[in-house]
Protein backbone atom coordinates (compact mmCIF):
# COMPACT_ATOMS: atom_id res chain seq x y z
CA UNK A 1 0.00 0.00 0.00
CA UNK A 2 1.44 3.73 -1.04
CA UNK A 3 2.13 5.75 1.78
CA UNK A 4 -1.11 8.26 2.82
CA UNK A 5 -0.83 11.67 4.51
CA UNK A 6 -4.28 12.98 6.26
CA UNK A 7 -5.32 16.47 4.59
CA UNK A 8 -8.00 18.76 5.11
CA UNK A 9 -10.61 19.24 2.15
CA UNK A 10 -9.61 23.01 2.06
CA UNK A 11 -6.05 22.86 2.38
CA UNK A 12 -5.27 19.73 0.09
CA UNK A 13 -5.27 21.26 -3.11
CA UNK A 14 -2.40 23.62 -1.99
CA UNK A 15 -0.55 20.56 -0.31
CA UNK A 16 -0.89 18.19 -3.28
CA UNK A 17 0.89 21.85 -5.44
CA UNK A 18 3.66 22.27 -3.02
CA UNK A 19 4.80 18.57 -2.98
CA UNK A 20 5.07 18.27 -6.24
CA UNK A 21 1.95 16.11 -6.84
CA UNK A 22 1.01 18.42 -10.17
CA UNK A 23 1.65 19.62 -13.53
CA UNK A 24 0.92 22.95 -13.05
CA UNK A 25 -2.94 22.27 -13.22
CA UNK A 26 -5.39 21.36 -9.99
CA UNK A 27 -5.49 17.73 -9.57
CA UNK A 28 -7.84 15.45 -8.06
CA UNK A 29 -7.03 13.88 -4.77
CA UNK A 30 -6.46 10.37 -5.17
CA UNK A 31 -8.58 8.90 -1.95
CA UNK A 32 -8.01 4.96 -1.23
CA UNK A 33 -11.43 4.41 -2.21
CA UNK A 34 -10.80 6.15 -5.69
CA UNK A 35 -7.45 4.26 -6.31
CA UNK A 36 -9.54 0.81 -5.49
CA UNK A 37 -12.11 2.15 -7.93
CA UNK A 38 -9.76 2.75 -10.44
CA UNK A 39 -7.83 -0.68 -10.07
CA UNK A 40 -10.86 -2.83 -9.85
CA UNK A 41 -11.48 -1.10 -13.19
CA UNK A 42 -8.52 -2.49 -15.08
CA UNK A 43 -8.98 -5.74 -13.03
CA UNK A 44 -5.43 -4.87 -11.09
CA UNK A 45 -4.37 -5.58 -7.82
CA UNK A 46 -2.44 -3.12 -6.24
CA UNK A 47 1.02 -4.89 -6.64
CA UNK A 48 0.82 -5.99 -10.27
CA UNK A 49 4.60 -4.73 -12.07
CA UNK A 50 3.35 -2.42 -14.97
CA UNK A 51 6.93 -1.77 -16.04
CA UNK A 52 10.06 -0.19 -15.16
CA UNK A 53 13.00 1.88 -16.29
CA UNK A 54 16.09 -0.46 -15.51
CA UNK A 55 18.50 2.56 -15.76
CA UNK A 56 16.08 4.39 -12.93
CA UNK A 57 16.34 1.41 -10.98
CA UNK A 58 11.84 1.94 -10.53
CA UNK A 59 9.57 -0.26 -10.73
CA UNK A 60 5.62 1.28 -11.79
CA UNK A 61 3.29 -0.79 -9.89
CA UNK A 62 -0.76 -0.58 -10.86
CA UNK A 63 -1.30 0.92 -7.51
CA UNK A 64 1.21 4.36 -8.30
CA UNK A 65 -0.54 4.20 -11.71
CA UNK A 66 -3.97 4.49 -10.42
CA UNK A 67 -2.93 7.33 -8.11
CA UNK A 68 -1.49 9.14 -11.00
CA UNK A 69 -5.10 8.28 -12.88
CA UNK A 70 -6.97 9.78 -10.26
CA UNK A 71 -4.68 12.73 -9.72
CA UNK A 72 -5.66 12.98 -13.83
CA UNK A 73 -9.07 13.48 -13.25
CA UNK A 74 -9.36 9.96 -15.05
CA UNK A 75 -12.80 7.89 -14.93
CA UNK A 76 -11.95 4.18 -13.82
CA UNK A 77 -13.14 3.14 -17.58
CA UNK A 78 -9.96 5.06 -19.03
CA UNK A 79 -7.65 2.77 -16.63
CA UNK A 80 -7.04 0.14 -19.27
CA UNK A 81 -5.86 2.15 -21.68
CA UNK A 82 -3.45 4.03 -19.04
CA UNK A 83 -2.13 1.14 -18.11
CA UNK A 84 -1.25 0.09 -21.67
CA UNK A 85 0.09 3.63 -22.80
CA UNK A 86 2.43 3.19 -19.45
CA UNK A 87 3.09 -0.34 -20.99
CA UNK A 88 4.05 0.69 -23.93
CA UNK A 89 5.87 3.68 -22.09
CA UNK A 90 8.04 1.17 -20.53
CA UNK A 91 8.88 -1.21 -23.74
CA UNK A 92 13.02 -1.02 -23.78
CA UNK A 93 12.55 0.16 -27.14
CA UNK A 94 10.89 3.20 -26.09
CA UNK A 95 13.93 3.86 -24.23
CA UNK A 96 11.84 6.02 -21.59
CA UNK A 97 14.87 6.94 -19.83
CA UNK A 98 16.06 9.04 -22.61
CA UNK A 99 12.87 10.01 -24.32
CA UNK A 100 11.61 11.39 -20.76
CA UNK A 101 15.15 13.37 -19.99
CA UNK A 102 16.24 15.17 -23.29
CA UNK A 103 16.62 18.38 -24.02
CA UNK A 104 14.50 17.87 -27.05
CA UNK A 105 11.71 17.97 -24.52
CA UNK A 106 9.26 15.18 -26.15
CA UNK A 107 5.84 14.83 -25.55
CA UNK A 108 4.40 11.00 -24.95
CA UNK A 109 1.95 11.38 -27.97
CA UNK A 110 -0.62 8.21 -27.69
CA UNK A 111 -2.88 7.38 -30.33
CA UNK A 112 -6.01 4.66 -29.33
CA UNK A 113 -6.94 2.61 -32.26
CA UNK A 114 -9.80 0.78 -31.93
CA UNK A 115 -13.37 0.11 -30.45
CA UNK A 116 -12.78 0.90 -27.08
CA UNK A 117 -11.70 4.18 -27.65
CA UNK A 118 -15.11 5.09 -28.82
CA UNK A 119 -16.97 3.35 -26.13
CA UNK A 120 -15.36 5.57 -23.70
CA UNK A 121 -16.02 8.81 -25.41
CA UNK A 122 -12.37 9.22 -26.94
CA UNK A 123 -12.49 12.23 -29.87
CA UNK A 124 -11.42 11.30 -33.09
CA UNK A 125 -12.96 13.72 -34.97
CA UNK A 126 -13.02 17.85 -34.66
CA UNK A 127 -10.18 19.19 -32.73
CA UNK A 128 -8.69 16.06 -32.23
CA UNK A 129 -5.95 17.53 -30.65
CA UNK A 130 -7.35 20.19 -28.87
CA UNK A 131 -8.94 21.14 -25.46
CA UNK A 132 -12.61 19.68 -24.21
CA UNK A 133 -12.41 15.79 -24.43
CA UNK A 134 -11.95 13.97 -20.79
CA UNK A 135 -10.39 10.70 -22.03
CA UNK A 136 -8.29 12.34 -24.43
CA UNK A 137 -7.02 14.70 -22.00
CA UNK A 138 -6.48 12.44 -19.03
CA UNK A 139 -5.88 9.53 -20.39
CA UNK A 140 -2.45 11.57 -21.22
CA UNK A 141 -2.06 13.49 -18.11
CA UNK A 142 -1.61 10.06 -16.52
CA UNK A 143 0.87 8.59 -18.49
CA UNK A 144 2.89 12.19 -18.21
CA UNK A 145 2.18 12.00 -14.26
CA UNK A 146 3.54 8.71 -13.60
CA UNK A 147 6.63 9.58 -16.01
CA UNK A 148 6.60 12.99 -13.34
CA UNK A 149 5.77 11.42 -10.30
CA UNK A 150 7.20 7.85 -10.35
CA UNK A 151 10.24 8.46 -12.50
CA UNK A 152 11.37 11.94 -12.06
CA UNK A 153 10.88 13.42 -15.41
CA UNK A 154 9.88 17.07 -13.90
CA UNK A 155 11.94 19.98 -14.38
CA UNK A 156 14.52 20.59 -11.99
CA UNK A 157 15.04 16.33 -11.78
CA UNK A 158 15.10 13.95 -14.66
CA UNK A 159 14.07 16.36 -17.56
CA UNK A 160 16.10 18.56 -19.21
CA UNK A 161 13.88 19.65 -21.79
CA UNK A 162 15.65 23.06 -23.28
CA UNK A 163 11.96 24.26 -24.76
CA UNK A 164 9.24 21.55 -24.03
CA UNK A 165 5.72 21.81 -25.83
CA UNK A 166 1.84 22.19 -24.19
CA UNK A 167 1.58 18.70 -25.90
CA UNK A 168 3.78 17.55 -22.76
CA UNK A 169 0.91 18.13 -20.72
CA UNK A 170 -1.24 15.65 -22.51
CA UNK A 171 -0.71 14.42 -25.84
CA UNK A 172 -3.88 11.46 -26.74
CA UNK A 173 -6.17 11.02 -29.55
CA UNK A 174 -8.20 8.60 -31.21
CA UNK A 175 -7.96 7.19 -34.57
CA UNK A 176 -11.22 6.97 -36.80
CA UNK A 177 -11.17 4.07 -38.39
CA UNK A 178 -10.50 4.97 -42.21
CA UNK A 179 -13.10 3.87 -44.88
CA UNK A 180 -12.17 0.71 -46.94
CA UNK A 181 -9.81 -0.69 -47.96
CA UNK A 182 -7.86 1.22 -46.40
CA UNK A 183 -7.03 -0.15 -42.80
CA UNK A 184 -6.68 1.15 -38.90
CA UNK A 185 -3.45 1.45 -37.45
CA UNK A 186 -4.20 -1.56 -34.95
CA UNK A 187 -4.48 -3.78 -38.12
CA UNK A 188 -1.78 -2.75 -40.25
CA UNK A 189 0.57 -2.88 -36.98
CA UNK A 190 -0.79 -6.72 -36.73
CA UNK A 191 -3.59 -6.61 -34.25
CA UNK A 192 -7.23 -7.73 -35.37
CA UNK A 193 -9.98 -5.10 -35.82
CA UNK A 194 -11.74 -5.76 -32.84
CA UNK A 195 -8.25 -5.03 -30.50
CA UNK A 196 -8.06 -1.55 -29.18
CA UNK A 197 -4.36 -0.75 -29.05
CA UNK A 198 -2.32 2.01 -27.76
CA UNK A 199 0.43 3.78 -29.60
CA UNK A 200 3.29 5.81 -28.26
CA UNK A 201 5.71 7.91 -29.74
CA UNK A 202 8.32 10.18 -28.26
CA UNK A 203 7.17 13.68 -30.16
CA UNK A 204 7.69 17.08 -30.99
CA UNK A 205 4.70 19.17 -31.27
CA UNK A 206 2.32 19.25 -34.31
CA UNK A 207 2.90 20.45 -37.27
CA UNK A 208 -0.31 21.43 -38.96
CA UNK A 209 -0.78 20.70 -42.37
CA UNK A 210 -2.73 23.40 -44.63
CA UNK A 211 -3.92 22.65 -48.20
CA UNK A 212 -6.95 24.40 -48.80
CA UNK A 213 -7.37 23.92 -52.57
CA UNK A 214 -5.45 21.46 -54.44
CA UNK A 215 -7.82 18.13 -55.09
CA UNK A 216 -4.78 16.04 -56.82
CA UNK A 217 -3.73 13.47 -54.35
CA UNK A 218 -0.03 13.91 -55.42
CA UNK A 219 -0.23 17.84 -54.37
CA UNK A 220 -1.63 17.15 -51.16
CA UNK A 221 1.22 14.98 -50.11
CA UNK A 222 4.03 17.10 -51.81
CA UNK A 223 2.43 19.63 -49.40
CA UNK A 224 3.04 17.26 -46.31
CA UNK A 225 6.15 16.14 -47.93
CA UNK A 226 7.03 19.70 -47.19
CA UNK A 227 6.19 19.49 -43.49
CA UNK A 228 8.48 16.37 -43.32
CA UNK A 229 11.52 17.44 -44.87
CA UNK A 230 11.29 20.96 -43.10
CA UNK A 231 15.50 21.58 -41.97
CA UNK A 232 14.60 23.25 -38.92
CA UNK A 233 12.81 20.27 -37.17
CA UNK A 234 15.94 18.36 -35.44
CA UNK A 235 14.80 14.47 -37.16
CA UNK A 236 14.83 15.73 -40.56
CA UNK A 237 17.77 14.28 -42.54
CA UNK A 238 18.18 11.79 -39.18
CA UNK A 239 16.49 8.58 -40.28
CA UNK A 240 13.50 9.02 -37.20
CA UNK A 241 9.64 7.94 -37.37
CA UNK A 242 6.78 10.33 -38.34
CA UNK A 243 2.94 10.37 -37.97
CA UNK A 244 0.58 11.84 -40.13
CA UNK A 245 -2.87 12.41 -38.93
CA UNK A 246 -4.67 13.01 -42.23
CA UNK A 247 -7.76 15.08 -41.92
CA UNK A 248 -11.37 14.43 -43.30
CA UNK A 249 -10.77 16.10 -46.52
CA UNK A 250 -7.02 15.11 -47.05
CA UNK A 251 -8.27 11.27 -46.30
CA UNK A 252 -11.18 11.81 -48.80
CA UNK A 253 -8.77 13.03 -51.99
CA UNK A 254 -6.48 10.36 -51.58
CA UNK A 255 -8.76 7.56 -50.89
CA UNK A 256 -11.21 8.44 -53.70
CA UNK A 257 -7.93 9.14 -55.65
CA UNK A 258 -6.97 5.00 -55.33
CA UNK A 259 -4.24 5.67 -53.12
CA UNK A 260 -3.86 2.81 -50.79
CA UNK A 261 -1.90 3.96 -47.21
CA UNK A 262 1.22 1.51 -48.62
CA UNK A 263 1.57 3.87 -51.52
CA UNK A 264 1.05 7.18 -49.57
CA UNK A 265 3.51 5.99 -46.90
CA UNK A 266 6.11 5.36 -49.79
CA UNK A 267 5.70 9.01 -51.60
CA UNK A 268 6.14 10.65 -48.29
CA UNK A 269 9.10 8.70 -47.23
CA UNK A 270 10.87 9.40 -50.81
CA UNK A 271 9.94 12.96 -51.35
CA UNK A 272 10.93 13.77 -47.15
CA UNK A 273 14.52 13.35 -47.74
CA UNK A 274 16.89 16.17 -47.94
CA UNK A 275 20.11 16.49 -49.80
CA UNK A 276 22.61 18.13 -47.25
CA UNK A 277 23.22 21.14 -49.23
CA UNK A 278 19.62 22.13 -48.96
CA UNK A 279 20.30 21.70 -45.20
CA UNK A 280 23.29 24.43 -45.20
CA UNK A 281 21.33 26.35 -47.42
CA UNK A 282 18.94 27.25 -44.52
CA UNK A 283 21.90 26.84 -41.88
CA UNK A 284 22.29 23.84 -40.80
CA UNK A 285 25.29 21.87 -40.33
CA UNK A 286 24.78 18.16 -41.08
CA UNK A 287 26.08 16.02 -38.42
CA UNK A 288 29.61 14.24 -39.66
CA UNK A 289 31.85 11.75 -38.05
CA UNK A 290 28.70 11.38 -34.97
CA UNK A 291 26.20 9.01 -34.18
CA UNK A 292 23.95 10.63 -36.40
CA UNK A 293 26.08 11.02 -39.38
CA UNK A 294 24.52 8.58 -41.78
CA UNK A 295 26.09 8.87 -44.87
CA UNK A 296 24.10 9.86 -47.98
CA UNK A 297 22.12 7.44 -50.26
CA UNK A 298 23.04 7.29 -54.03
CA UNK A 299 21.49 10.24 -54.80
CA UNK A 300 22.79 12.40 -52.10
CA UNK A 301 20.13 12.80 -50.14
CA UNK A 302 19.02 11.70 -46.41
CA UNK A 303 16.53 9.92 -45.67
CA UNK A 304 14.05 11.49 -42.74
CA UNK A 305 11.78 8.83 -41.77
CA UNK A 306 14.01 5.52 -41.46
CA UNK A 307 11.63 3.29 -43.76
CA UNK A 308 7.94 2.77 -45.09
CA UNK A 309 7.04 0.77 -41.66
CA UNK A 310 8.64 3.83 -39.66
CA UNK A 311 6.13 6.30 -40.95
CA UNK A 312 2.54 6.03 -39.10
CA UNK A 313 -0.64 7.48 -40.96
CA UNK A 314 -4.01 7.57 -39.64
CA UNK A 315 -7.48 8.98 -40.03
CA UNK A 316 -8.51 11.74 -37.48
CA UNK A 317 -9.90 15.01 -37.58
CA UNK A 318 -13.19 16.72 -38.26
CA UNK A 319 -14.61 17.78 -41.92
CA UNK A 320 -12.86 21.33 -42.87
CA UNK A 321 -10.93 22.93 -45.59
CA UNK A 322 -7.86 21.15 -45.74
CA UNK A 323 -6.58 20.55 -42.61
CA UNK A 324 -4.22 18.41 -41.32
CA UNK A 325 -1.16 17.41 -39.30
CA UNK A 326 2.20 15.94 -39.11
CA UNK A 327 3.82 14.90 -35.73
CA UNK A 328 7.82 13.96 -35.94
CA UNK A 329 9.14 12.17 -33.08
CA UNK A 330 12.06 13.52 -31.12
CA UNK A 331 15.27 11.28 -32.22
CA UNK A 332 16.66 9.21 -34.89
CA UNK A 333 15.39 5.60 -34.57
CA UNK A 334 18.74 5.15 -33.19
CA UNK A 335 17.58 6.44 -29.93
CA UNK A 336 13.99 5.51 -29.94
CA UNK A 337 10.92 3.81 -31.47
CA UNK A 338 7.16 4.15 -31.17
CA UNK A 339 5.84 0.65 -29.18
CA UNK A 340 2.09 -0.28 -29.35
CA UNK A 341 0.54 -2.57 -27.18
CA UNK A 342 -3.26 -3.78 -26.62
CA UNK A 343 -5.46 -2.52 -24.05
CA UNK A 344 -6.08 -5.63 -21.89
CA UNK A 345 -9.27 -6.24 -19.50
CA UNK A 346 -7.33 -8.24 -16.60
CA UNK A 347 -10.45 -9.19 -15.06
CA UNK A 348 -9.79 -12.42 -13.20
CA UNK A 349 -5.89 -11.03 -12.10
CA UNK A 350 -7.51 -10.39 -8.74
CA UNK A 351 -8.51 -14.29 -8.07
CA UNK A 352 -4.56 -15.05 -8.35
CA UNK A 353 -1.27 -14.91 -6.12
CA UNK A 354 -0.79 -11.42 -8.32
CA UNK A 355 2.93 -10.92 -7.13
CA UNK A 356 4.01 -14.93 -8.48
CA UNK A 357 1.98 -13.77 -11.23
CA UNK A 358 4.20 -10.57 -12.00
CA UNK A 359 7.24 -12.48 -11.14
CA UNK A 360 6.60 -15.20 -13.41
CA UNK A 361 5.46 -12.67 -16.61
CA UNK A 362 8.39 -10.72 -15.63
CA UNK A 363 10.82 -13.60 -16.33
CA UNK A 364 9.10 -15.02 -19.75
CA UNK A 365 8.88 -11.56 -20.61
CA UNK A 366 12.91 -11.04 -20.07
CA UNK A 367 14.13 -13.48 -22.65
CA UNK A 368 12.09 -11.69 -25.74
CA UNK A 369 13.19 -8.13 -24.63
CA UNK A 370 16.41 -8.34 -26.65
CA UNK A 371 14.49 -8.83 -29.23
CA UNK A 372 12.18 -5.56 -28.60
CA UNK A 373 9.23 -8.10 -27.90
CA UNK A 374 7.27 -8.31 -24.48
CA UNK A 375 4.46 -10.93 -23.10
CA UNK A 376 1.42 -9.90 -21.49
CA UNK A 377 -1.37 -11.76 -19.26
CA UNK A 378 -4.69 -11.20 -20.98
CA UNK A 379 -6.55 -13.73 -18.87
CA UNK A 380 -6.63 -15.66 -15.50
CA UNK A 381 -9.14 -18.46 -15.27
CA UNK A 382 -9.42 -21.42 -13.35
CA UNK A 383 -5.36 -22.61 -13.18
CA UNK A 384 -5.89 -21.26 -17.35
CA UNK A 385 -3.65 -18.38 -18.23
CA UNK A 386 -3.85 -16.42 -21.46
CA UNK A 387 -0.70 -14.42 -22.35
CA UNK A 388 0.04 -12.38 -25.71
CA UNK A 389 2.78 -11.99 -27.29
CA UNK A 390 3.59 -8.24 -28.06
CA UNK A 391 5.80 -7.55 -30.97
CA UNK A 392 6.27 -3.85 -31.56
CA UNK A 393 7.82 -3.28 -34.82
CA UNK A 394 7.61 -5.27 -38.01
CA UNK A 395 10.78 -5.21 -38.10
CA UNK A 396 11.53 -7.48 -35.17
CA UNK A 397 8.82 -9.98 -35.78
CA UNK A 398 10.81 -12.20 -37.48
CA UNK A 399 13.53 -12.54 -34.50
CA UNK A 400 10.97 -13.73 -32.30
CA UNK A 401 9.99 -17.26 -31.66
CA UNK A 402 6.76 -18.79 -32.73
CA UNK A 403 4.36 -19.17 -29.88
CA UNK A 404 4.46 -23.21 -29.95
CA UNK A 405 8.30 -23.07 -29.33
CA UNK A 406 7.75 -20.59 -26.33
CA UNK A 407 5.00 -22.28 -25.09
CA UNK A 408 7.00 -25.52 -25.18
CA UNK A 409 10.34 -23.37 -23.41
CA UNK A 410 8.15 -21.93 -21.13
CA UNK A 411 5.99 -24.70 -19.70
CA UNK A 412 8.47 -25.70 -17.15
CA UNK A 413 8.97 -22.09 -15.68
CA UNK A 414 5.12 -21.63 -15.02
CA UNK A 415 4.52 -25.32 -13.49
CA UNK A 416 7.50 -24.13 -11.22
CA UNK A 417 5.96 -20.30 -10.15
CA UNK A 418 2.21 -21.87 -10.29
CA UNK A 419 2.44 -25.27 -9.28
CA UNK A 420 1.04 -28.41 -11.38
CA UNK A 421 -1.99 -28.71 -13.35
CA UNK A 422 -1.89 -24.66 -14.67
CA UNK A 423 -2.07 -24.72 -18.50
CA UNK A 424 -1.54 -21.74 -20.67
CA UNK A 425 -1.78 -20.50 -24.02
CA UNK A 426 0.26 -17.41 -25.93
CA UNK A 427 -1.35 -15.67 -28.48
CA UNK A 428 0.45 -14.70 -31.24
CA UNK A 429 -0.34 -11.21 -33.15
CA UNK A 430 1.30 -13.32 -36.32
CA UNK A 431 -1.00 -15.74 -36.07
CA UNK A 432 -4.01 -13.41 -37.17
CA UNK B 1 -9.34 13.55 3.89
CA UNK B 2 -6.54 10.63 3.77
CA UNK B 3 -5.17 10.40 0.16
CA UNK B 4 -2.10 8.59 -1.32
CA UNK B 5 1.01 9.57 -2.11
CA UNK B 6 1.85 9.29 -6.14
CA UNK B 7 6.04 9.30 -5.95
CA UNK B 8 8.06 6.56 -6.34
CA UNK B 9 8.69 4.39 -2.97
CA UNK B 10 10.80 1.69 -3.37
CA UNK B 11 14.54 1.78 -2.64
CA UNK B 12 16.74 4.27 -4.21
CA UNK B 13 19.42 3.56 -6.69
CA UNK B 14 22.82 2.77 -4.07
CA UNK B 15 25.00 5.67 -4.43
CA UNK B 16 28.64 4.56 -5.52
CA UNK B 17 31.62 6.06 -4.01
CA UNK B 18 34.65 7.04 -6.17
CA UNK B 19 37.59 3.88 -6.40
CA UNK B 20 40.22 4.56 -4.23
CA UNK B 21 43.13 6.36 -5.96
CA UNK B 22 46.47 5.14 -6.99
CA UNK B 23 49.87 6.80 -6.94
CA UNK B 24 51.64 5.62 -10.31
CA UNK B 25 54.88 3.68 -10.21
CA UNK B 26 57.85 5.38 -12.33
CA UNK B 27 58.27 3.59 -15.74
CA UNK B 28 54.15 2.67 -15.81
CA UNK B 29 52.73 2.92 -18.80
CA UNK B 30 48.89 4.17 -18.86
CA UNK B 31 46.48 3.00 -21.02
CA UNK B 32 43.51 6.00 -21.15
CA UNK B 33 40.55 5.37 -22.71
CA UNK B 34 38.03 7.94 -24.05
CA UNK B 35 34.34 7.01 -24.16
CA UNK B 36 32.84 9.77 -26.58
CA UNK B 37 29.05 9.81 -26.21
CA UNK B 38 28.78 10.39 -30.43
CA UNK B 39 27.17 13.56 -30.15
CA UNK B 40 28.56 16.06 -32.38
CA UNK B 41 32.43 16.87 -31.62
CA UNK B 42 32.57 15.15 -28.49
CA UNK B 43 35.43 12.65 -29.60
CA UNK B 44 37.71 16.22 -30.26
CA UNK B 45 37.00 17.21 -26.65
CA UNK B 46 37.73 14.39 -24.64
CA UNK B 47 40.51 14.20 -27.03
CA UNK B 48 41.62 17.39 -25.71
CA UNK B 49 41.13 16.61 -21.76
CA UNK B 50 43.36 13.93 -22.98
CA UNK B 51 46.28 15.76 -24.43
CA UNK B 52 46.20 17.73 -20.77
CA UNK B 53 46.29 14.67 -18.56
CA UNK B 54 49.15 13.71 -21.15
CA UNK B 55 51.01 16.41 -19.68
CA UNK B 56 50.83 15.43 -16.48
CA UNK B 57 50.66 11.54 -16.38
CA UNK B 58 52.80 8.70 -18.17
CA UNK B 59 49.82 7.80 -20.95
CA UNK B 60 51.32 5.66 -23.28
CA UNK B 61 48.25 4.87 -25.26
CA UNK B 62 45.04 6.10 -25.80
CA UNK B 63 42.14 4.64 -27.03
CA UNK B 64 38.73 6.22 -28.01
CA UNK B 65 35.61 4.25 -27.88
CA UNK B 66 32.58 5.97 -29.77
CA UNK B 67 29.10 5.20 -28.81
CA UNK B 68 26.68 4.41 -31.26
CA UNK B 69 23.93 6.62 -29.34
CA UNK B 70 24.35 8.74 -26.52
CA UNK B 71 20.56 8.10 -25.60
CA UNK B 72 21.49 4.46 -24.86
CA UNK B 73 23.92 3.33 -21.67
CA UNK B 74 27.01 0.83 -22.80
CA UNK B 75 26.39 -2.60 -21.92
CA UNK B 76 28.03 -4.14 -18.63
CA UNK B 77 30.17 -6.73 -20.14
CA UNK B 78 31.75 -3.52 -22.48
CA UNK B 79 32.24 -1.68 -19.24
CA UNK B 80 34.02 -4.68 -17.66
CA UNK B 81 36.65 -5.35 -20.85
CA UNK B 82 36.97 -1.26 -20.69
CA UNK B 83 37.71 -2.05 -16.73
CA UNK B 84 40.13 -4.51 -17.27
CA UNK B 85 41.93 -2.93 -19.62
CA UNK B 86 42.65 0.83 -19.37
CA UNK B 87 43.77 2.91 -16.39
CA UNK B 88 41.79 5.49 -16.95
CA UNK B 89 38.52 6.38 -18.85
CA UNK B 90 37.24 9.45 -19.13
CA UNK B 91 33.45 10.00 -20.00
CA UNK B 92 31.23 12.57 -20.24
CA UNK B 93 27.14 13.89 -20.69
CA UNK B 94 26.19 16.53 -22.35
CA UNK B 95 25.08 18.00 -25.98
Amino acid sequence: MARSVELDESSAQEHMFENNWTDGLPVIAPTPERVETMLAAAGLAATVEIGEIKERSRVLTAEKAAINAVLAGCKPEYFPVVVAALRAMLTPAFNAHTALTSTGGAASCLVVSGPYAESIGMRSRLNVLGPGNRANMTIGRAVRLVAANVFGARTGEMDGSSIGHPGKLSMCLAEYDPPAPWNPLRVELGFSHGDTTVTIMATEGPRQVANHLNPDPRGVLLTFAAAMRNPATYCVGKASQGLVILGHEHAQILHDGGWTKSQIREFLVEHSRIAPAELEQWGVVPEKGSQHDFGATPDGKLPSIASVDDLFVVTAGGAGAGWSAYIPVWAPTLHNRSVTVAVEHLGAHAAVDATSLAKLRESLAAGLRSDGADLLVKQVGLQALEFTLVIPTASCAECVMPAATLSAIFATQVEKALGRGWTFVIRDPREG
Amino acid sequence: MKVLTPHFEGEEVERLTFATRRQFLPGEQLHLLLVENGKPKARQLLQFVADEIKQRLPIATIEVHSKPSAGRPIDADLVSMFAARAHLVISGLGD
